[in-house]
């Protein structure tokens, strides 16, 4: 059985009392039988002289020529009944041979009493002492020589009743009893109430353990004194505090690191040896639809990873590894995690390539069809120019219209070559605009007019229709553009005797130009695709009369209304014509827009 | 260090039964074991002088009160009818009756000559019924009769004798009287007005030691001396101690003895009229004290103590308080011990237990004994 601290101390100190008080009694009826006892043997002695010489005065007093020793025994019980008289105990007195030859009370049953005690001090010659005990009673039992004018001439013996003694020793038992009972409880309460409060700082300390176990670091235990305990409270909160102190460091330093794993565009994976892992971000679970792994197994659906871990594990020093899955391109970089001290983990990361890959592939069909469209003029070009070296040509209108064709697909590659530059101006962040306020209506007037003079070749009549619209902020010329583009195309793919319609009106705070010609109209797969770079609707290819598209008209218009916060839509249909609606938000919305926006933040 | 404590445990635990145990127990005389008493077994210092009661006689009924210089007399109070003095001869063993009374004698001293004898008997007048005490001088042979106090005297019981025959005492006058059997008187005036229980005189040194009341306490007596100067008949005294009961003088030695009371035990000390302290030789419960003659002893009287009774036994003593040595068992000794001038022979009187004698007298009866002792 284990008992407790505190039990044991009480413990402790009740034996420590006992023992104590138990010498304490001891000491006392020892001192205490010493006392008497010497006492008693002294006044036995005394006695014992006093009976001596009593005796010898009694028998001088007797005028006789008898000896003393006969005198003695004579005399005897006179003698022994005065001495006891005059004592109060009981007296015997035996001849020199140790015979009884008086005893003061007359008693017939016992004839030994005091034998053995007369039979020594007749051996030593010397007065014999015996403590004994007789029913419970504690007696004296004395027998001395009588020795009168140096002889002896007969031994004298008392019993004596030890009384005072026997009952001052039971009455100090008793108090002795009474006060070791009280003592002790008296002991036992104070010591209970004490240890209480000793050791309420260490049930305090204990309670306050426990709750930094569960993770309560704000408790501090309150102690007065500044004694031992004071001292080890005091160690004990400022652990606490340090420990408090170093666990929100942590902390602090474990969510910077989260954050700087899930802001990281990556998907990230630490794995330990043993496959568990050890960190992971967001970016793994949208990858491969794994809520909270455990280890690289979680991951059944994606052996690959398995594949990179194994790898590290066999001691490959880096791995970078593409992949298709769930329609991703995926880059996996694997490589092992080394620190002094510690074993080696593995991290993975997991890259998406998707839009990388996308635009790789754009610039790949551009520049293949920029290529493809620098092909075709300067093929013409060469073409002709064969003709004309190899042919010697002398007819002049063969030479002209060569040399015209010749100039006129130069030019084509001088567009072309400008349009380029141009899209590579828009690709820039740092291309700006001159922006001014500017009358749409007044614009579309201008290039309506401008290009009634091209429509008219083509016997293609355009028909503006403007209410009164408010001014919009923009760029003169960029916008000029975007029309003279749009309605360029229009006049294009206008057969004869066709009209364009073109309508700017006020809808929403928006001005909206549409610009509706007649001509084939575009299907809906090439609808989506018209404003990319480089496309041309198929057929224009075939057209020979045209300096055809450089196909970049639509792209760069979309670039400018785009740059003007506008957009722009198309609605067509085959054999129905085409509307493109050109939509540019007007210059009091434009500012109040720019403050809501301000506002909104 | 668990080990340690189990066997410390352990330990405490046997000790502790055994103190138990034996709390009850005496271990100093074991339980029926006889122990055989001696005095010093092993010292190495000369043996203690042995006493041995040479004899121990009945002199005579009465109770003795002085001795002859010569040591062959012996005066004796006896109780009858009437109240006599009597002389006893040690050498015929003839008791004599001196006086026959019906005025009781206190007390009686043969003068310093052993020519007559001064005995203080008690007076009572007759018309006024006031009691006096007065000392008479009569001739060992009782041709001639003086009462030497003045009638308006009275004298106290104990005096003393002077070395030229001269009877010292004191009355309540205040008074020191130093007369003779002439007719001759000095008085001396006591300053402080002490009430004198008893005087003694130092022929030597002309110094009277006196016991009287404490003027402080009723109930005590202290011991003082005074000096007689011839030019002045006033006596101033000293206190040589408080709380004294009993005491006697030595010529010789110019020597008091007494008796002085201390709480419960008494001490016997010695004062030598030169000496400015009184030395202590014994320490005990003690009746009266005398020095032997010669002075190089002690006799005193002891009651036992622890006992009620009321019986004293006569001890001896060196003056240097060495060698106790007790003389006789306790008894009821009536009077003062009587020293033989110069032998070792002691006087002195027992009251006679009541059942042993066949009287209807309210008086006391006594036993004078006659001790012979030896120290070797």
């Amino acid at each position: 059985m284990q008992l407790s601290y505190r039990v044991r101390m009480i413990l402790y100190n009740i034996l420590l009392f006992a023992f104590a008080f138990l010498i304490v009694v001891f000491c006392v009826f020892q001192g205490t039988s010493y006392y008497y006892i010497n006492q008693t043997k002294d006044t036995l002695q005394k006695t014992a002289q006093d009976s001596t010489l009593f005796i010898s005065q009694e028998l001088k007093n007797v005028q006789s020529s008898d000896s003393l020793k006969n005198r003695f025994n004579a005399n005897s019980l006179y003698l022994a009944k005065s001495i006891a008289e005059n004592k109060n105990h009981r007296v015997m007195l035996f001849d020199t041979e140790g015979n009884r030859i008086a005893d003061s009370v007359e008693e017939i049953t016992i004839h030994n009493t005091l034998k053995t005690e007369v039979d020594l001090a007749l051996t030593e010659n010397a007065p014999v002492f015996t403590l004994k005990s007789i029913n419970d009673a504690r007696m004296a039992y004395f027998a001395a020589p009588v020795i009168i004018d140096n002889t002896v001439v007969g031994y004298i013996g008392f019993i004596y009743s030890m009384r005072e003694m026997d009952t001052f020793l039971r009455v100090a038992g008793i108090l002795f009893g009474i006060g070791g009972v009280l003592g002790l409880m008296v002991l036992v309460f104070v010591t209970m109430t004490f240890s209480k409060h000793f050791f309420q700082p260490i049930k305090d300390l204990t309670k306050i353990s426990n709750e930094i176990n569960n993770g309560n670091y704000n408790l501090t235990i309150y102690y007065k004194h500044t004694d031992e305990i004071g001292d080890l409270t005091h160690a004990f909160n400022s652990m606490v505090t340090n420990i408090n102190n170093v666990i929100l460091q942590l902390e602090s330093e474990r969510k910077r690191l989260a954050g700087v794993l899930a802001s990281i565009d990556d998907g990230l994976l630490a794995i330990d040896k043993n496959g568990n892992i050890i960190t992971s971000n967001s970016y793994i679970k949208t990858y491969f639809n794994v809520s909270n792994p455990k280890t690289i197994y979680d991951f059944q659906y994606q052996s690959f990873l398995r594949d990179i871990f194994d790898s590290l594990k066999n001691g490959k020093d880096h791995i970078s590894e593409e992949i298709d899955c769930n329609n991703r391109n995926l880059l996996l970089i694997g490589s092992p995690i080394r620190e002094k001290g510690f074993e080696e983990n593995y991290m993975i990361i997991i890259r998406n390539m998707t839009a990388a890959r996308h635009i790789q592939e754009e610039q790949r069909k551009f520049i293949s069809s920029v290529s493809h469209e620098l092909r075709t003029p300067l093929t013409t070009i060469i073409g002709y120019t064969d003709m004309l070296t190899r042919r010697q040509v002398a007819d002049p209108e063969i030479i002209n219209r060569s040399l015209n064709t010749i100039n006129r697909e130069g030019h084509r590659l001088l567009r072309l070559v400008d349009n380029l530059l141009n899209v590579n101006k828009f690709d820039k962040a740092e291309f700006d605009f001159k922006k001014t306020n500017l009358n749409i209506v007044l614009l579309l007037s201008e290039v309506v007019e401008q290009m009634q003079i091209k429509a008219s070749q083509s016997d293609v009549v355009i028909n503006y229709v403007s209410d009164e619209l408010p001014e919009i902020l923009g760029d003169y010329d960029r916008l000029q553009q975007v029309f003279i583009n749009i309605i360029h195309n229009a006049i294009k793919y206008s057969n004869r005797g066709d009209i364009i319609d073109v309508i700017s009106a006020i809808e929403d705070n928006h001005i909206v130009v549409s610009i509706r010609d007649y001509g084939p109209g575009i299907s809906e797969i090439e609808q989506k695709r018209i404003f990319n770079a480089f496309y041309r609707v198929e057929e224009d290819r075939s057209r020979g009369y045209d300096e055809g598209g450089s196909g970049l008209g639509l792209y760069i218009v979309k670039q400018i209304v785009e740059k003007h916060d506008g957009k722009i839509d198309i609605v067509s249909q085959v054999g129905e014509g085409t509307n493109i609606i050109v939509t540019l938000p007007i210059l009091s919305v434009l500012i109040y827009g720019g403050e809501a926006d301000e506002n909104n933040k | 260090m668990k080990i340690i404590n189990n066997k410390l445990l352990i330990c405490f635990f046997i000790l502790l039964t055994l103190l138990t145990t034996s709390g009850c127990q005496n271990l100093f005389i074991p339980m029926n074991m006889p122990v055989v008493l001696r005095n010093n077994p092993a010292s190495n210092e000369p043996l203690p002088p042995q006493i041995s009661i040479q004899s121990y006689t009945m002199v005579s009924p009465g109770m003795v009160q002085d001795i002859t210089n010569s040591g062959n007399n012996l005066i004796l109070f006896t109780y009858g009818t009437t109240h006599n003095i009597d002389t006893y001869n040690t050498e015929t063993m003839q008791l004599s009756s001196f006086v026959n009374s019906d005025k009781r004698a206190l007390s009686a001293l043969y003068d310093t000559f052993d020519t007559g004898i001064y005995y203080a008997e008690k007076l009572i007048d007759p018309i006024t019924g006031s009691i006096g005490t007065q000392i008479i001088w009569s001739d060992v042979n009782k041709n001639t009769t003086r009462v030497i106090s003045q009638p308006e005297e009275n004298v106290i019981q104990h005096f003393a004798m002077g070395d030229s025959g001269q009877v010292v005492y004191a009355n309540n006058n205040n008074q020191i009287v130093m007369a003779d059997s002439e007719g001759n008187r000095q008085i001396y005036k006591v300053l402080n007005n002490y009430n004198i229980l008893a005087v003694d005189f130092i022929n030597k040194e002309k110094l009277i030691v006196f016991l009287a009341t404490d003027p402080q306490n009723e109930e005590r007596t202290n011991l003082y001396y005074t000096k007689i100067n011839d030019n002045s008949s006033e006596l101033s005294a000293t206190l040589i101690a408080d709380n004294v009961n009993s005491f006697d003088i030595n010529d010789l030695n110019n020597q008091v003895v007494f008796v002085k009371n201390g709480g419960d035990s008494q001490t016997i000390r010695i004062w030598d009229t030169n000496a400015a302290n009184a030395s202590i030789i014994a320490n005990g419960s003690y009746g009266s004290v005398h020095f032997t003659p010669n002075g190089e002893r002690v006799i005193f009287t002891q009651t036992t103590p622890n006992s009620d009774t009321q019986s004293r036994s006569i001890w001896i003593i060196d003056v240097n308080g060495k060698n106790p040595l007790q003389l006789t068992a306790p008894l009821g000794i009536n009077s003062e011990i009587i020293c033989h001038p110069y032998k070792s022979v002691l006087f002195f009187s027992v009251e006679k237990s009541s059942n042993s004698i066949n009287s209807t007298d309210d008086h006391t009866l006594s036993q004078t004994y006659q001790l012979t002792y030896r120290i070797d």
